[in-house]
């Protein structure tokens, strides 16, 4: 038994009390985890989802990338891609789900992405950086995702610790003492009686 | 002129004819072509490499950027070579400009934006490059050989007005292809000013099937058009607001015709990732003609495309190989050879 306590009756209704509140508390832990894990499982399939996507873009991307430089002198490339005029900024908001704060993630892009002459560069370039384009805003998202789900996964293993914690140690302790302290106070009120009934015996055997 | 031509073309390019009817049979052929493409990996392409005239400048090739430099280094003997065989300084001008203008691009674009960019400077030019740039740099533009004098003006007043950096590639490739069509004027070769004229016909086909792909307004197009074509630029302009058939429509009786159904497809979106290539091919094509001239220019201005067209197609091969591209996709971007 872990927890000390004084055999006695106000601390049997404390330990009651907090006997109780730990149940409650463990419950209620218990509901948010499984909502937790609900969630984690939706979170795991979307960021499934847009993994595979993301890596199929840029799969592709990459692959009209190669083709593009490919086609003149990298040089060429490196001058048509010198001085872009889109630019991209990226804002992080904070949202809540389930209690745990998980980053936002806007993203804003301002003006288009060729940037170069059309009749000197391979036409295949604007397909490459058209695909690269489009890659982006799924990258910000699976970002957005994953940032999700490592700090949701993170708390998952915290409540799970709570809640372990309450289910296997704190609630089996408090009913121990609880259990304790109630043999203890019968133990004391049988050894009352018991003085009781010895010290009648001995008043009657003494009156006659 | 043609009779005065069968006078003078064999003093001026006998010699030069000559040596080049030679070389063209040493142009790789499909043959070795599919070889490379067939080969099993890079080492072997290098081998297959070292049999040709690209060996010494293969030997110790490793990455991409070692590729690229062995082109380069390649294509700068290519052009030597033709500076040898003609003195004239139109016809090296008529290869070479396009790579001052690339230098040119480099040197405004990395002034507005602040940067080095000598990595990618192109040594197959024949401006001092150094020079100029310290020339744009200190706002001296008026030192600047006459040429590219006023197209970077030019540039730079736009740029500085638009604030726009596609404009200087804008401006400055329109006046590369003025040039070049002064420089084929100036020659009175037919052979050379239709060749001009095909490059600007299928620059502005290009600029006006991308810029439709991009959803560039008519402003856009009608800057980055180029005049001299067979076509009208304002044909161009009249039609692009219209559907893309319409375009098809007004040049079905040009021999680009041909080119412009392969790449229309069903649908709205035209399939532009094998364009180059048709481009490439249609240029090579009507170049192919000069291998029938039995003396003169012509023979030099089309192997020295054909040089070109084959320096590109051992890019795309090898550069491939190293990506990974796979190699049904590397054989659709092979382009026609010479011979």
């Amino acid at each position: 038994m872990a927890i000390k306590v004084n055999p006695n009756r106000m601390e049997l209704l404390k330990l009651k009390k907090r006997t109780e509140i730990a149940k409650r508390g463990h419950k209620l832990l218990k509901d948010k985890l499984d909502e937790l894990m609900k969630q984690f499982f939706i979170l795991i399939r979307r960021n499934r989802v847009l993994r595979q996507e993301v890596e199929e873009k840029l799969i592709q991307a990459y692959l009209l990338f190669a083709l593009a430089r490919s086609e003149v002198a990298i040089e060429v490339i490196e001058e048509a891609v010198l001085y872009p005029h889109a630019e991209v900024s990226v804002d992080v908001l904070q949202k809540t789900l389930m209690g745990v704060a998980v980053p936002q993630i806007g993203l804003q892009q301002k003006g288009t992405f060729d940037c170069y002459g059309l009749s000197t560069t391979p036409a295949i370039l604007d397909d490459a950086l058209q695909t690269f384009n489009e890659a982006l805003p799924l990258m910000i998202q699976l970002a957005e995702v994953e940032k999700a789900v490592e700090l949701l996964a993170l708390e998952i293993e915290k409540t799970r610790r709570r809640v372990n914690a309450l289910e296997h140690v704190l609630i089996p302790q408090l009913e121990e003492a609880v259990r304790y302290v109630t043999m203890k106070l019968d133990e004391m009120e049988r050894s009352y009686r018991t003085q009781l009934m010895v010290i009648k015996e001995m008043v009657s055997e003494a009156a006659i | 002129m043609v009779r005065l031509r069968t006078f003078i073309d064999p003093i001026k390019y006998g010699v030069a004819t000559g040596r080049i009817k030679v070389l063209e049979n040493k142009l790789f052929t499909r043959h070795r072509v599919e070889r490379l493409v067939e080969a099993d990996d890079f080492s072997d392409q290098l081998r297959i490499l070292a049999e040709t005239d690209y060996g010494g400048f293969f030997e110790n090739v490793r990455t991409i950027d070692d590729i690229e430099e062995a082109l380069h280094k390649y294509l700068a003997k290519v052009y030597d070579f033709l500076d040898e065989l003609t003195r004239e300084r139109e016809i090296i001008s008529f290869f070479r400009l396009r790579y001052d203008f690339h230098n040119l691009k480099v040197l405004l674009k990395t002034k507005y934006k602040q940067e080095t960019g000598e990595h990618i400077w192109s040594h197959l030019g024949l401006l001092d490059v150094p020079r100029a740039r310290d020339l744009i740099e200190q706002g001296m533009v008026d030192e600047l050989p006459e040429v590219y004098r006023q197209a970077v003006k030019e540039s730079m007043h736009r740029f500085e007005k638009e604030r726009d950096s596609q404009q200087i590639d804008i401006v400055l490739d329109g006046y590369l292809y003025k040039l070049l069509h002064g420089l084929a004027v100036s020659q009175r070769n037919d052979f050379l000013q239709d060749l001009v004229k095909i490059f600007i016909d299928l620059g502005n086909i290009k600029t006006f099937l991308r810029a439709k792909n991009l959803r560039r307004k008519k402003d856009f197009i009608s800057q980055a058009l180029f005049d001299n074509g067979s076509i009208d630029k304002g044909i161009f302009i009249a039609i692009y607001g219209e559907p893309l058939d319409s375009l098809l429509e007004q040049l079905k009786n040009t021999p680009y015709a041909e080119l412009l159904r392969v790449v229309f497809r069903e649908g709205k979106k035209v399939d532009l990732s094998t364009f180059d290539k048709l481009v490439d091919n249609f240029a090579l094509n009507h170049a192919k003609k000069a291998r029938y001239v039995p003396v003169g220019l012509e023979p030099i201005v089309g192997y020295i495309l054909a040089k070109e067209s084959e320096v590109n197609m051992v890019r795309v091969i090898l550069t491939g190989r190293l990506n990974n591209v796979p190699k049904d996709k590397i054989r659709e971007r092979i382009r026609d050879l010479y011979v």
